[in-house]
């Protein structure tokens, strides 16, 4: 959008010294950053103006209000239409936002921050190596949003609270330290490595935001030139605290390079976790078999490496904001009761709630053929217990979801990630490869929590009134569910739904919703080029996905739920939707048979799910790298020049909207880089 | 540098080291930021109760709750009292107006009224869930407050979804019939839809336990006179704005006269009534001017429980006042000629009502003949006023009209009625005027609609007494599909019907 601009300027220095066995290295950046927002606003507020609007006065000027609809008889302005939402926290009649941004707005934010990474090695013998590394980062931040008087959000507030400045600070700063001990010996034909270390993190950062009003004048934006405070309000910030402490370990041992053998160990703790469960340990170990140095291969032209590999561990996560499993009350920020502030809760704290830990099987392979084909191929098994999961509840209990580990998760899956060097010159940089990586999983549930099955096996019991399930054995993690729907009504309209007795109605029911489809694709990946002769070169990035289905929102929220009363509306509105009886079209009706709106809104329905493929070009670059004799003699080298671009097309079974507040941008970069 | 290196020491050395760190790196670990605070921290001491009681209060006075929806926005809206959403039916009040209840943004107001009282519930379950145990904790009195009132409100709640959600025993005698479900525990199982009678009964007992805890304290220290209070003790000051002993006693009275138990209702409406703690402001000298530290434009002395909104300007001057040349799509407000109804002006004597347009205190503000805003709301800038910011739930008129329905005889009914006529400075009524019951029910809705403009009360009444035509009305004939509100969608598809 127009004026609006993010300015970075990062400065950097790198500092490396030796002596003895001591390495210190230490890495400052500072960066500071300035971003201005559009006086222009969000694209989307000028995707619902109404075409038939103008901007413009018969003067040239710009409107400040863009509809003006007299009643014929009384001369007096319709008001029943100021309901039109400007997106900028008005709801009112419709303003010109090309006319806001005219004026003397502020809407400005920046930071700056020193982020300093130091690390220090110490070669203590020839077989330890201690390391200690530390890291701190600060940020601090602004933002400044200044709105004059004449805005149009101040149509109908007070002469004197008119104008307002909203200023915010913020600070976030971060403490972090690695120390590791690092080990390895050689005897015979044996190589150990061996390492032990701890971390500890401390993370904390606050806000403060201030509201001044009443500026009069409209070029006096600074924020100590307010009448006063916005009545009512008082200073509003946050406050936030989190630390980390772990210990990991690794061990790792080979034998004549053929026989490989790998343990890990890890205990992680943090203040997110209830004091039940505050740590948490995880494990992995691997094998790996080097076949291409065995004697029986060893002879073989043509297989340069062939190692096959398996590893068996746990992993887990906690993937919940911590008051899901502790129950936690914040208190009032905005407000007070006779002076005093009380808490609210921010959720059910699920008390049994645990670590969700994921059992790893990876079974692999490596390959490299005639110094041409890279094969790498991963088959794996990863078995979940206690996977976390939103539980929708009713509203009568206070809450509308928590957090329960709802069961146990199954996901089969396959990797293959392939290249192939269809020109490889060691002389020169002369090469041409291309690559293909598939992935494939899939998941499904093993087993549901005692509570789950409680749930699904009353909902069985009464089939007609109680909640369908949601979680089932058997059942893919990823399913889509929706009331099944015949289509739309040439008769009257409406759209004709099945009930899960298998009747046909016209009314949505939730409870009628089944699987009408699973987001999950079938096989998805990456696929591309390098390529580079006498030193012009070029890359290109895709990536795909078959099989799976998705719920089209955008053909619910753009072309059946919308109000065309007071919005401009989407082509197909006017064109694909049912008008009279006979109409066979895709979209519902806009006014049922006797000509009334149809006002109820589209729920979960098996129409708007469709099939989910995908083929997009993500990054293309071509280059040209100067000759090292070329440039000798100012003393470069590895000299090049490459343009590239991000995002070139897109090619989607569905066809749905991705966004509408900034416009796309397709950008290019040209980049020189060279070293001295 | 050489260093000692022993095996055995160095690998016992570490393993103490190593437990050592555990230990401390999980007292390292346990840190909050101050603004947050978990169940165990919080109730480990009385003031994170305490705490935990002001949030419900807090919750209830959101835009959702009675801060808006519940006093002066919806249910009068409903109650056709506002001509500016009988004239517009483009917006969410409008459709409300017409009880279309099937429109998006209707749905979506009364979705959010239910989940806001429900999860003010279960703020008021988590208190009562441990405090009992939890009893050594509090001083004097604050045990029989914390636990009283967290009773009071929840049962408050309940009713007022019952009153909304569920058809009244005139518009549907049977008693068994389903209304919505009574929550009594911090779960995230739903609970049951019960019947009607059941619910009356679990309020029943819950006010009955609330009013034996909060007889202890009975003492009500007036708003008006807190203004230059210095005290620092303020959990018991403003007793008004929370449940208070003779509220609980007040929401009993409602509730039996709900049921049609005459009896009770008179009883407990007597004693609040009796207990002479609140009284009505007097009509001669009360002044409603915003911009006084004094006036008392919400008639603050006669709040038997009444919220303190603390952002209430905001919403007051937003549906109560326009700044532009003309009323705001969203203003609410009503005709002259219909408040000249309402209020009687023709009638000899009835111009003078307090209450009224025609009031020497005037609580109107007249932007033109058909614009007439009601200014009971207005916030003074920059003024401390402790009468201001304050919408009431249950007021001391309304102690007189239940008694005065649920009296045995005429004449009593009529020395009830008359006392509030009195202090409204309207002449009072003579038994040979209003000689049947007929004639005193219609005196009583004109009382209801008169006291409790903007208070969100006349639709209860329309409701109780089931009445199918309403004044003013673009809502059609009613019936039990436009008195009860639909349940919300999600509670149909994850509760228990």
């Amino acid at each position: 959008m127009k004026g609006s601009s993010r300015q970075t300027m990062t400065g950097n220095t790198f500092l490396a010294y030796r002596y003895k066995n001591l390495i210190f290295k230490n890495d400052l950046t500072l960066v500071s950053n300035k971003g201005t927002n559009s006086p222009y606003g969000s694209f989307r507020q000028y995707a619902q103006l109404n075409p038939y609007w103008t901007p413009y006065n018969a003067d040239g000027s710009y409107k400040v209000y863009l509809e003006d609809i007299l009643n014929e008889e009384t001369g007096k302005r319709l008001t029943n239409f100021d309901s039109y939402d400007n997106l900028t926290g008005y709801v009112g009649r419709p303003v010109n936002p090309l006319y806001d941004a005219t004026l003397n707005l502020v809407d400005q934010t920046n930071y700056h921050s020193i982020i300093n990474n130091f690390a220090l090695e110490w070669q203590a013998y020839s077989w330890l190596k201690l390391k200690g590394t530390f890291a701190y980062l600060y940020q601090a931040d602004e933002s400044d949003r200044f709105l004059p008087a004449q805005h149009s959000s101040f149509t109908n507030v007070a002469t004197f609270e008119k104008g307002s400045y909203t200023k915010g600070y913020g600070k976030n700063q971060r403490y972090e330290g690695i120390f590791s001990a690092n080990f390895n010996k050689t005897f015979d034909k044996n190589l150990i490595f061996a390492t032990l270390g701890a971390n500890i993190s401390q993370e904390n950062n606050h806000t403060e935001t201030f509201k001044v009003v009443g500026f009069p004048n409209a070029s006096m934006d600074n924020m100590s030139q307010g009448l006063q405070f916005a009545t009512g309000t008082k200073p509003e910030g946050t406050e936030n605290i989190k630390r980390l402490a772990g210990l990991f370990s690794n061990l790792s041992f080979s034998h004549n390079s053929r026989y490989l053998l790998d343990f890990s160990f890890r205990l992680d703790g943090s203040s997110q976790f209830g004091s039940d469960n505050r740590f948490a340990p995880f494990w992995s170990a691997g094998a790996g078999w080097n076949l291409h140095k065995e004697h029986f291969l060893a002879q073989t032209k043509g297989i340069d490496r062939l190692k096959l590999r398996y590893s068996f561990g746990y992993t887990g996560s906690q993937n919940f904001d911590s008051f899901y499993g502790k129950t936690t009350s914040q208190y009032f920020n905005s407000t007070d009761y006779r002076g005093m502030i009380g808490t609210y809760l921010l959720g059910f704290g699920n008390n049994a709630l645990a670590w969700q830990k994921t059992q790893k099987n990876n079974l692999g392979l490596d390959l490299t053929l005639f110094k041409r084909f890279d094969l790498t191929a991963n088959y794996y098994i990863e078995k979940t217990e206690g996977s976390i999961a939103s539980i929708s509840t009713a509203p009568s209990t206070g809450f509308d979801q928590y957090k329960e580990n709802m069961g146990d998760l199954e996901a089969k899956g396959w990797e293959l990630y392939t290249r192939y060097n269809i020109l490889a010159n060691s002389a020169n940089r002369n090469n041409w490869s291309v690559f293909v990586n598939l992935f494939s999983v899939k998941t499904k549930i093993t087993k549901v929590s005692n509570t789950i099955a409680a749930l699904n096996k009353s909902a069985n019991e009464k089939l007609s009134s109680l909640p369908i399930t949601r979680y089932a054995e058997g059942q893919s993690q990823t399913a889509i569910w929706a009331v099944p729907s015949l289509g739309i009504d040439p008769a009257s309209g409406y759209e004709i739904f099945r009930t899960r007795d298998g009747k046909l109605t016209n009314t949505y029911n939730p409870l009628d919703q089944v699987i009408v489809g699973d987001s999950r694709s079938d096989v998805e990946g990456t696929f591309g080029t390098n390529f580079e002769y006498n030193g012009i070169g070029f890359n290109a990035f895709f990536r795909f996905r078959l099989g799976g289905q998705a719920y089209n929102q955008t053909l619910a929220d753009r072309v059946e739920n919308v109000n065309a009363r007071l919005y401009n509306v989407d082509r197909r509105v006017a064109q694909e939707r049912w008008m009279k009886q006979g109409d066979h079209v895709f979209y519902k009706g806009l006014i049922d048979a006797d000509g009334y709106a149809i006002s109820t809104p589209t729920y979960a329905t098996s129409r708007f799910v469709q099939n989910d493929n995908l083929l997009s070009l993500e990054s293309v670059s071509v280059f040209y790298r100067f000759k090292d004799q070329l440039t000798k003699r100012w003393r470069m080298s590895n000299t090049k020049i490459s343009l590239y671009s991000n995002d070139v097309f897109r090619m989607s079974s569905i066809r749905r909207e991705r966004g509408l507040d900034y416009p796309f941008a397709r950008s290019f970069t040209l980049q020189l880089s060279t070293s001295f | 540098m050489k260093i000692i290196y022993n095996n055995k020491a160095y690998s016992v050395l570490l393993i103490i080291g190593l437990g050592i760190l555990t230990q401390s790196c999980n007292k390292w670990l346990d840190v909050q930021p101050s603004t947050q605070t978990t169940e165990e921290k919080q109730f480990s001491s009385e003031q994170g109760y305490k705490d935990a009681l002001i949030g419900i209060y807090q919750k209830m006075a959101q835009a959702n709750s009675y801060g808006k929806e519940l006093s002066y926005g919806c249910l009068d809206v409903l109650a056709q009292l506002y001509q500016s959403k009988s004239n517009a039916n483009t917006d969410t009040y409008g459709q409300m107006a017409r009880y279309n209840y099937t429109d998006a943004t209707v749905k979506s107001t009364l979705s959010s009224l239910w989940t806001t009282q429900y999860s003010t519930i279960a703020q008021a379950n988590y208190i009562l869930k441990d405090i009992d145990a939890d009893k050594g904790l509090f001083t004097g009195v604050n045990y029989q407050l914390v636990k009283g009132e967290a009773l009071a409100t929840r049962a408050l709640l309940h009713f007022d979804l019952l009153r909304l959600f569920a058809a009244s025993p005139v518009g549907n005698p049977t008693e068994d019939s389903p209304s919505i479900p009574y929550m009594t525990a911090f779960t995230v199982n739903p609970g049951k839809v019960l019947p009607r009678a059941e619910v009356l009964a679990l309020l029943e007992k819950d006010l009955k336990e609330a009013e034996a805890l909060l007889a202890v304290y009975p003492t009500i220290d007036q708003i008006k006179d807190n203004a230059a209070n210095t005290s620092l003790e303020v959990f018991t000051m403003f007793r008004q704005n929370r449940l208070n002993v003779w509220a609980v006693k007040a929401l009993l009275a409602r509730i039996y006269l709900y049921r049609g138990d005459k009896v009770n209702a008179l009883k407990y409406a007597k004693e609040v009534i009796d207990s002479q703690k609140f009284e009505f402001v007097n009509g001669n000298t009360n002044t409603v001017n915003a911009a006084s530290t004094t006036s008392n434009a919400i008639f603050s002395t006669e709040h038997i429980f009444s919220i303190y909104k603390s952002n209430l300007k905001e919403l007051s001057d937003r549906y109560f006042k326009t700044e532009a040349g003309a009323p705001e799509n969203e203003d609410l407000f009503t005709t002259l000629t219909n408040l000249n109804s309402w209020y009687e002006i023709a009638v000899a004597g009835h111009a003078i009502d307090i209450r009224g347009p025609q009031a020497s205190n005037s609580r109107w503000n007249q932007f033109n003949a058909t614009t007439v805003y009601n200014t009971k709301y207005y916030v003074g800038n920059n003024v401390t006023n402790v009468n201001q910011k304050l919408v009431p739930v249950i007021k001391l008129s309304e102690m007189y009209y239940i008694a005065a329905e649920a009296s045995e005889t005429l004449e009593q009914a009529l020395s009830y009625l008359n006392k509030v006529r009195t202090a409204r400075l309207i002449p009072t009524l003579s038994a040979s005027t209003i000689s049947t019951p007929t004639l005193l029910e219609g005196e009583l809705f004109k009382e209801y609609r008169k006291d409790f403009y903007a208070e969100g009360q006349l639709w209860y009444y329309y409701k109780r007494k089931n009445y199918s035509t309403l004044q003013n009305t673009v809502g059609g004939t009613m019936d039990n599909s436009k008195y009860v509100f639909p349940l919300p969608d999600n509670e149909i598809e994850f509760g228990l019907n």
